[in-house]
C-alpha cells in the first residue's frame, strides 16, 4: 500500500508536470531531448502543484488536507491533459528512449560514466528512503511547517509559533503531501530533484557537446561534494540551486540561439526559484537579461513581457499572505529598496569591502576552489586562441560571483551579524557550481587534433 | 660619420628563456628530483596528519599543498616525455621505478586503513581517531588522495591505449595542464563520493531491521550522543498532554538542542514551549505547566550542565518524572522539592501544580 501511495504521489505530480512541459514544447522542436522533457516535467510538476495548493488555501480558503490535495492534483492533470489533447501522447510517442539507450551502451566509457551516475542517484534514493529526516534547519522550519500544516490544515498558527514565514513554503508543502497521505519518507523529494537536475543539466550539455563529454560534465556535477551531500538532506539550497542555475543556463542558451522554448523554460525556472527562497534576490538579473534579449529578438517581446509578469506574480501571493499574517511586510534576507541602499556608508565602504573579501575567501571560495585551476587554464586558452565568443561561457560565473560579492557588501550594511552564519554563505554559493562546470566542459581544450602523418 | 650603437644584450634573460623552453634540461632535472620530491611529499603529508594542517609551513615556510601539486606535475611531465619519445618503461631509472611501484602497492592498504579509521570515527564519537591514534582524519584523507592520483597516473602510463592516444593526437603543454587540473578536483571529489557511499552503506547495514524511532536515534548521533534528544522527547511527550506548556532552558552551553525553541518544538509539537533566552537561573514563567529537567544533550564546547538551576519547593510540584539515560528506566517522585544536583546526570520533567 505504501509503495502504491508513493507511486501515486510522485507519479501524479510528474504526470502533471509532463503535460505542462508538453504544452511548452507543443511546436515541433528538434533541439530538445526526451531526458530533458522528463526532467523538466518533474521540476515543473512539483513547484506548480505546491504553488496551486497554496493558492487554493490562501485565495479560496480551502483546507490543506488530503481530500483537497487529491482533488487539486486530479483537476490539474485532467485540465492540462485536456488542454494538450492528443499532442501529449504524440510528444512522447515520437521520442525514442531506446535510441538513447543504444547511444549510451555503444561505448565503453559512456557506459561506465552512466553507471557511476546511476550509483550516485541510486545511493541518494536509498539513503533518503531508508533514513528519517534529522537535518537541523529542516526540523526547525521546513519539516516543522509540514507537521503543523498536516495536523491543522492551515498556516494560521505561524505567527504565534514564530520563525514560520521566513521562507516560501515550497519544500514544506512537498513534505505535507507525504504526511497527509501517511508517508514518512519525505526526503525522496530531494533524490527526485537531484536526479532530474542531472537529467536536465546533461541535456543542456548534450546540445553542444558529445555524449561522453556531456556525461562526464554531468558526473562532475553529480559528485561535486556540496551538491552530492545536499542530495541527502532536506534543505532548500539544492532545490534553489537547481531552479536558479538551470533557469540561467536556459536564458544563456536563449541569448545565444534565440529559441523561444529556452526563454520560456529559463524564465519559468527562475520564477519557480522564488517560490523556494526569496532571501537572495538573484532572480532580479533575469529580468535584466530578458530586457537585453528583447533588443536582439524583437519578435519575442510580447512573450518576454508575459514572462516578466509571471516572475513578479510568482513572488506576490506569498509576500502578500505573509504581510496579512503579520499586518506588515516581513523582512527579507537582503533588501534592495532605496531605503536599504541608503544604509551604505561610503566612509566605511573600503574597510567593509576588505572584510567582505576576507569573509568570502574563507567561506565561499572553498566551494569553487577545486574548479579554479581548470577555469583559469581554459580562460587562458581562449585568450591565446582569441576565440572571444567563448568568453561568454564565463559570463554566468562572473555575473554570480559579482552578485555574491556586491550582495554581501549590501547585506553587511543591513545586518550587523552578517558574519555569523558562514555555512549559510557557503550554501548560498552552491548555485555557482554548475556555472563553473559549464565553461570547463565547453572548453576547446577537449578538442584534440590528430597528428599529421 | 655614423656610429652604429649596438643594443646591449640581455644575456641572462636570453639564457633564461633558452633554459625555460629547453625540455631536455627540465627533463633531466625532473628525473633526478622526482624520487626525492615524492618521498618529501609523503613525509610532509604524514607529519601534518600527525600534527595539524599548516604545521610544516609554520616552521619551514614550505607549503605542503604546493609540494603536493609540484610532485603530481613532476610525475606527469616524466610520463609524457617518455611517451613522446616512444621509449618504453625503461626510460625511468631504477629509483624512480621503485618509488612508483611502492606507491602503487600501498594504494589498497592505505585506502583500507582510511576506511577502517572512518568506521571507527563514525561508530564512536567525533574526533575519536585523533584522540586515540593522533591522526587527523582529514589530513590523512589527503595522503590517500595523493596516492590515488599518482596511482591513476601510473596506471594510465602503463595502459597501452594511452600511448596510442598520445601518438595519434596532438597534445600541447596547456592541454596537459588542463587535464591535470581536472584530475586535481576529480580525485578528491571521487574520494568523497565513494567514502559517502561506503560509510552510508555500512551505517545502513548496521541499522537493518530497525524501526523509525530507532533509526531516528542512530541518525541523530545515538543515545550516548546527541541522538538522546529523540528518546528524551518521546519520554516528555508521554507525560505532557498535547495542550501542555513546557518551560525549557535557554539555548546556551549544554542546552543547544533542548534549549533551542525553534528546533525543539519539532519534537514536542503541539505542546507549547516557553523560555527565558537570557538567563540560565530564571524563575518559572506563570504560563508554564511543566519544567524540563535537563543535564544537557549537547556535547561540544560546553562547560556548564544541569538545568533548572533554581530550587523548586514541593508546594509548587505535583509530580516529578525521571528517566535514566543508560537504562531508560522511568521513576516518579512525589512530595519532594527539586534541588539542582550537580553530582548526577538527571533527566526528567516536573509537573507543576496549577
Amino acid at each position: 500500500m505504501q509503495i502504491l501511495l508513493n507511486i501515486f504521489l510522485y507519479g501524479s505530480i510528474w504526470l502533471f508536470g509532463l503535460s505542462v512541459i508538453s504544452l511548452i514544447f507543443c511546436k515541433k522542436t528538434k533541439n530538445f531531448f526526451t531526458v530533458e522533457k522528463l526532467g523538466l516535467g518533474f521540476l515543473f510538476g512539483n513547484v506548480l502543484t505546491s504553488y496551486f495548493y497554496f493558492l487554493m488555501h490562501s485565495l479560496l480558503g480551502l483546507e490543506l488536507n488530503k481530500q483537497n490535495f487529491i482533488f487539486l492534483i486530479s483537476f490539474l492533470i485532467f485540465f492540462s491533459m485536456f488542454a494538450m489533447g492528443k499532442r501529449f501522447f504524440f510528444q512522447f510517442k515520437k521520442t525514442n528512449l531506446f535510441k538513447v539507450k543504444n547511444e549510451l551502451f555503444a561505448n565503453k566509457l559512456s557506459k561506465i560514466l552512466f553507471y557511476i551516475l546511476l550509483l550516485a542517484i541510486g545511493f541518494s534514493f536509498f539513503n533518503n528512503y531508508y533514513w528519517p529526516l534529522t537535518d537541523w534547519d529542516a526540523l526547525a522550519l521546513y519539516d516543522f511547517r509540514a507537521k503543523v500544516i498536516a495536523s491543522t490544515g492551515n498556516l494560521s498558527q505561524g505567527v504565534e509559533l514564530g520563525y514560520f514565514f521566513h521562507y516560501p513554503p515550497h519544500t514544506s508543502l512537498l513534505h505535507t503531501f507525504n504526511y497527509i497521505l501517511g508517508l514518512q519518507e519525505v526526503k525522496i523529494w530531494y533524490s527526485l530533484l537531484y536526479a532530474t537536475f542531472l537529467m536536465v543539466f546533461y541535456s543542456l550539455l548534450r546540445k553542444e557537446h558529445s555524449l561522453k563529454l556531456s556525461l562526464f560534465g554531468t558526473l562532475i556535477l553529480a559528485i561535486s561534494p556540496r551538491i552530492f551531500s545536499h542530495a541527502k538532506i532536506a534543505y532548500t539550497n539544492l532545490p534553489y540551486t537547481i531552479y536558479l542555475s538551470l533557469g540561467y543556463l536556459y536564458l544563456y542558451f536563449w541569448l545565444k540561439k534565440g529559441v523561444i522554448q529556452d526563454v520560456i523554460i529559463g524564465a519559468l525556472l527562475i520564477a519557480f526559484s522564488t517560490w523556494i527562497r526569496l532571501s537572495e534576490p538573484f532572480w532580479i538579473v533575469s529580468v535584466l537579461i530578458l530586457f537585453i534579449g528583447a533588443f536582439r529578438y524583437k519578435k519575442q517581446i510580447p512573450i518576454l513581457i508575459l514572462l516578466v509578469g509571471i516572475i513578479f506574480s510568482m513572488i506576490w501571493p506569498w509576500d502578500k499572505f505573509v504581510s496579512i499574517q503579520y499586518n506588515k511586510p516581513l523582512a527579507k534576507g537582503l533588501g534592495i529598496s532605496p531605503r536599504h541602499l541608503s544604509k551604505i556608508s561610503l566612509k566605511e565602504l573600503p574597510k567593509r569591502t576588505l572584510e567582505v573579501t576576507k569573509y568570502l575567501k574563507s567561506n565561499v571560495y572553498p566551494v569553487i576552489k577545486h574548479y579554479v585551476p581548470a577555469l583559469i587554464i581554459s580562460f587562458y586558452f581562449i585568450l591565446q586562441k582569441k576565440k572571444w565568443i567563448k568568453l561568454l561561457d564565463y559570463s554566468l560565473l562572473i555575473l554570480f560571483l559579482g552578485l555574491i560579492y556586491v550582495g554581501t557588501i549590501f547585506f553587511s550594511f543591513q545586518y550587523e551579524e552578517w558574519r555569523e552564519i558562514p555555512d549559510s554563505a557557503a550554501r548560498m554559493s552552491m548555485v555557482i557550481i554548475p556555472f563553473c562546470i559549464y565553461p570547463i566542459i565547453s572548453s576547446d581544450l577537449w578538442k584534440t587534433q590528430k597528428k599529421k602523418k | 660619420m655614423l656610429i652604429k650603437i649596438k643594443k646591449p644584450k640581455f644575456s641572462f634573460l636570453k639564457n633564461f628563456k633558452k633554459i625555460s623552453y629547453n625540455f631536455e634540461f627540465w627533463e633531466k632535472i625532473n628525473k633526478i628530483a622526482f624520487p626525492y620530491l615524492l618521498s618529501t611529499t609523503y613525509i610532509m603529508l604524514f607529519l601534518e596528519a600527525y600534527t595539524y594542517r599548516g604545521f610544516i609551513q609554520k616552521y619551514t615556510l614550505i607549503n605542503t599543498t604546493f609540494i603536493f601539486y609540484l610532485t603530481i606535475i613532476s610525475v606527469s611531465f616524466l610520463f609524457i616525455r617518455i611517451i613522446q619519445k616512444k621509449s618504453n618503461q625503461k626510460g625511468i631509472d631504477s629509483i624512480t621505478n621503485v618509488a612508483l611501484q611502492i606507491n602503487k602497492l600501498i594504494t589498497i592498504p592505505l585506502v583500507f586503513i582510511y576506511y577502517i579509521l572512518l568506521i571507527l570515527e563514525d561508530s564512536n564519537f567525533p574526533n575519536y581517531v585523533f584522540s586515540e591514534f593522533h591522526l587527523a582524519l582529514d589530513n590523512f584523507a589527503l595522503i590517500v588522495t595523493f596516492n590515488l592520483i599518482l596511482t591513476i597516473l601510473i596506471l594510465f602510463f602503463e595502459f597501452g591505449s594511452t600511448k596510442k592516444i598520445f601518438m595519434i593526437y596532438k597534445f600541447d603543454l596547456i592541454r596537459y595542464l588542463f587535464y591535470l587540473s581536472i584530475l586535481f578536483f576529480l580525485a578528491p571529489h571521487f574520494q568523497n563520493f565513494y567514502t559517502n557511499i561506503y560509510i552510508g552503506t555500512i551505517k545502513s547495514i548496521s541499522a537493518i531491521r530497525k524501526n523509525y524511532d530507532e533509526k531516528m536515534v542512530i541518525a541523530l548521533g545515538g543515545n550516548s550522543g546527541t541522538g538522546w534528544i529523540y528518546t528524551y522527547s518521546k519520554f516528555i511527550n508521554k507525560y505532557v498532554p498535547e495542550n501542555g506548556t513546557i518551560f525549557i532552558p535557554p539555548q546556551k552551553q549544554a542546552w543547544q538542542m533542548e534549549g533551542n525553541r525553534y528546533y525543539f518544538r519539532w519534537y514536542v509539537y503541539p505542546r507549547k514551549i516557553v523560555t527565558n533566552e537570557k538567563e540560565i537561573e530564571s524563575p518559572i514563567p506563570p504560563e508554564a505547566d511543566y519544567v524540563l529537567i535537563s543535564y544537557g544533550a549537547w556535547i561540544w564546547n560546553t562547560t556548564e550542565y544541569v538545568w533548572p538551576r533554581i530550587h523548586i519547593p514541593m508546594e509548587k510540584i505535583d509530580i516529578i518524572y525521571y528517566i535514566n539515560r543508560d537504562s531508560l528506566e522511568e521513576t516518579e517522585v512525589k512530595n519532594a522539592d527539586y534541588t539542582p544536583n550537580f553530582e548526577t546526570q538527571d533527566w526528567g520533567i516536573i509537573k507543576l501544580k496549577k
